[in-house]
């Protein structure tokens, strides 16, 4: 590992990212007065037609960046530097992370290209704002500096915090996205408290440095403060991912965003902020004597989420509702991994495995609800799902295949995650917790089987409506993608488990 | 090494500045939960983040670097962005309510 200054070879990706973002604000300035010029109707066909041409830009220049960051990625893999004095992180195994972010990025343009269209939402705000919160994602995962940290934690957020109340017209919309930014502001207050004492005690803000003169050994104020420290950075991060107690805002968030950016900030603002808790926690080498402390909030944290996430799901009515109490369940069983501190390369190799999984997985079925909206009727509820099977067969099917993967039922990709993290507590000798997360994961075998259940057995209260027609390729497109790595990941995860050790090696 | 940061921080002046830091941040966590408007509870967040940026200039003080001034000039910015989005949003709410009271928007429930 060595330090350069700048090389842009490291940094293709992100550069090629802030020209894609550069160029559709261009295209969007100088494009409504084009639109003027031609007489084109500025009322809804005209917004439709708009919409369509943002989602073909947004789509084909991310799937250039995609390639962009892939081949360069490849290039630099052999190298392990550090950039800009300390601040970030390239080469190595860092771009399967960066590549996982980029994909749930395509996936939800895909699923957007729809929503877009049958909710009349301006794309092109909607596109940029997106690749923002890629951008801060992206930038997240590479950070070494707790300057950096924040600063990519905050636009990764900001974005969000927008997007989800860009429907203007829905209260619902409005009321979430003020929770959120309201919750999201009272974390990075606690996250930065957290590090302003750490850069006390240390006199620095880059992560190695702070992490290697910590020194827990001896009990005296410093030390004092800079445990206090470390205990308010992961609150911090803990509201980001939305560990109990710190998840309030999660479900009514989740409710009332739209569906593909709940899709997207449930999976990669949880896989960005889990891999800087691994960053910050996993390269402490010792605790001293308070090693089995740490290890214990953790755990007691971990245990607490996914107990309560699973729980409180079963009596859901409203899927998205139930996917965001899953989701917290899933947050709960990432962070267990955490708790042992033992072989520690494999455990982060573990979580990072679980995360990408993750996202395959909760893109799935989150897209097949983008699948069936309607115009004038949100697909939320279970009694909407009634007897779809009958209707649209192969919505139902991928459905089935994203719940069986979430439930961690074998041929899919979510129990083979749901094994590494077992596995992990085994290894660490934590029998009970792994029996309690066990029984707990059996519980949530009910409420996802359920969703089959009443999809496929279920006769439906009123007729069901036909779905629009508008632009169905691409959910098609992104459903059966996000099924193939869900299936594929599963069957074969040998080479993702490689690459997520690769990874795992970089945040060392 | 750390000894002796330690008494520096919690020696003469620092147990001053620190509590000062304290007590404004608690104000901001108090503002944020007890007081029932959407403004109120953005003003909460803002003097958390002051009392933060109060805590780094000390500190930058002390090490006699600039880290610590860097990260406060940086948290303004942010803060400056998470206000004009908050604003946005609270506008928005209250031309459609027509009220920026916490009641009204606690109706999504369990």
């Amino acid at each position: 590992m060595n330090e350069i200054f700048f090389d842009p070879n490291f940094m293709m990706g992100e550069i090629s990212l802030v020209a894609l973002i550069v160029i559709l604000t261009i295209i969007e300035a100088f494009r409504r007065p084009i639109f003027v010029l031609l007489n084109t109707p500025s009322n809804s066909t005209g917004l439709d037609r708009r919409n369509k041409q943002a989602s073909w830009f947004a789509g084909i220049g991310l799937i250039i960046v995609a390639v962009i960051f892939y081949v360069f990625g490849k290039a630099t893999a052999g190298e392990h530097i550090i950039l800009l004095n300390n601040s970030l992180t390239a080469g190595g195994g860092m771009y399967i992370g960066k590549l996982a972010l980029i994909g749930a990025a395509i996936l939800a343009v895909l699923m957007s290209a729809r929503y877009t269209l049958t909710q009349s939402i301006p794309a092109m705000d909607y596109y940029l704002l997106l690749l923002f919160s890629l951008l801060g994602a992206v930038t997240l995962i590479a950070a070494e500096n707790f300057l950096i940290i924040f600063l990519a934690l905050e636009m990764m957020s900001i974005p969000i915090y927008a997007l989800v109340g860009l429907k203007k017209f829905s209260t619902r919309a409005g009321e979430s996205a003020i929770k959120y930014l309201l919750l999201g502001g009272f974390s990075s207050g606690f996250l930065l408290l957290g590090i302003s004492f750490l850069y006390g005690t240390t006199g620095s803000l880059i992560v190695k440095d702070v992490i290697q003169s910590l020194n827990f050994i001896v009990f005296d104020a410093s030390a004092f403060l800079s445990a206090i420290g470390l205990i308010f950075v992961f609150i911090g991060l803990a509201f980001k991912v939305s560990l109990v107690p710190f998840h309030a805002w999660t479900p009514d968030v989740y409710e009332g965003a739209g569906t593909p950016i709940t899709a997207f900030m449930s999976v990669a603002v949880k896989l960005a902020a889990f891999a800087v808790i691994l960053k910050i926690f996993a390269s402490i080498d010792t605790f001293g004597e308070f090693d089995s402390v740490f290890s214990l909030i953790f755990m007691f944290f971990s245990l607490l989420t996914v107990i309560y996430g699973n729980s409180v799901a079963l009596v859901q009515q409203n899927v998205k509702r139930m996917l965001a109490y899953s989701s917290i369940a899933h947050a709960g069983y990432m962070g267990l991994a955490l708790a042992p501190m033992h072989h520690k390369i494999h455990t982060v190799q573990a979580v990072l495995f679980y995360g990408i999984g993750y996202i395959a997985m909760n893109m799935l079925a989150f897209g097949v609800l983008v699948y069936l909206t309607r115009k004038e009727k949100y697909c939320e509820t279970l009694n909407d799902l009634k007897g779809i099977a009958r209707k649209y067969p192969g919505a139902a099917a991928m459905m089935a295949i994203a719940m069986f993967s979430l439930a961690g039922l074998p041929p899919a990709v979510g129990f083979v995650g749901k094994v590494q993290i077992f596995i992990q507590l085994l290894e660490g000798h934590m029998y009970i917790t792994a029996v309690i997360a066990l029984l707990f994961s059996l519980v949530a075998l009910y409420f996802y089987i359920n969703v089959i259940v009443v999809m496929y057995m279920r006769e439906p209260e009123t007729e069901i409506t036909n779905i629009d027609k508008h632009s169905v390729g691409p959910v098609w497109i992104s459903l059966s993608l996000a099924a193939l790595f869900v299936l594929v990941l599963g069957i074969l995860p040998s080479p993702l488990l490689k690459w997520a050790l690769k990874w795992a090696e970089m945040l060392f | 090494m750390s000894n002796t940061i330690g008494d520096f921080i919690l020696g003469s002046g620092g147990i001053f500045t620190i509590s000062v830091v304290i007590i404004l941040f608690v104000i901001g966590v108090a503002t944020f939960m007890f007081r029932r408007t959407l403004l109120h509870m953005l003003m909460g967040v803002e003097l958390m983040l002051n009392a933060v940026n109060l805590n780094l200039i000390y500190f930058a003080r002390l090490h006699q670097n600039l880290e610590g001034q860097m990260l406060s000039l940086m948290i303004f910015v942010v803060a400056a962005c998470e206000v004009a989005v908050g604003i946005a949003i609270i506008v928005n709410l209250y031309k459609r309510t027509g009220t920026i009271g916490v009641e009204t928007y606690s109706e999504e429930r369990g």
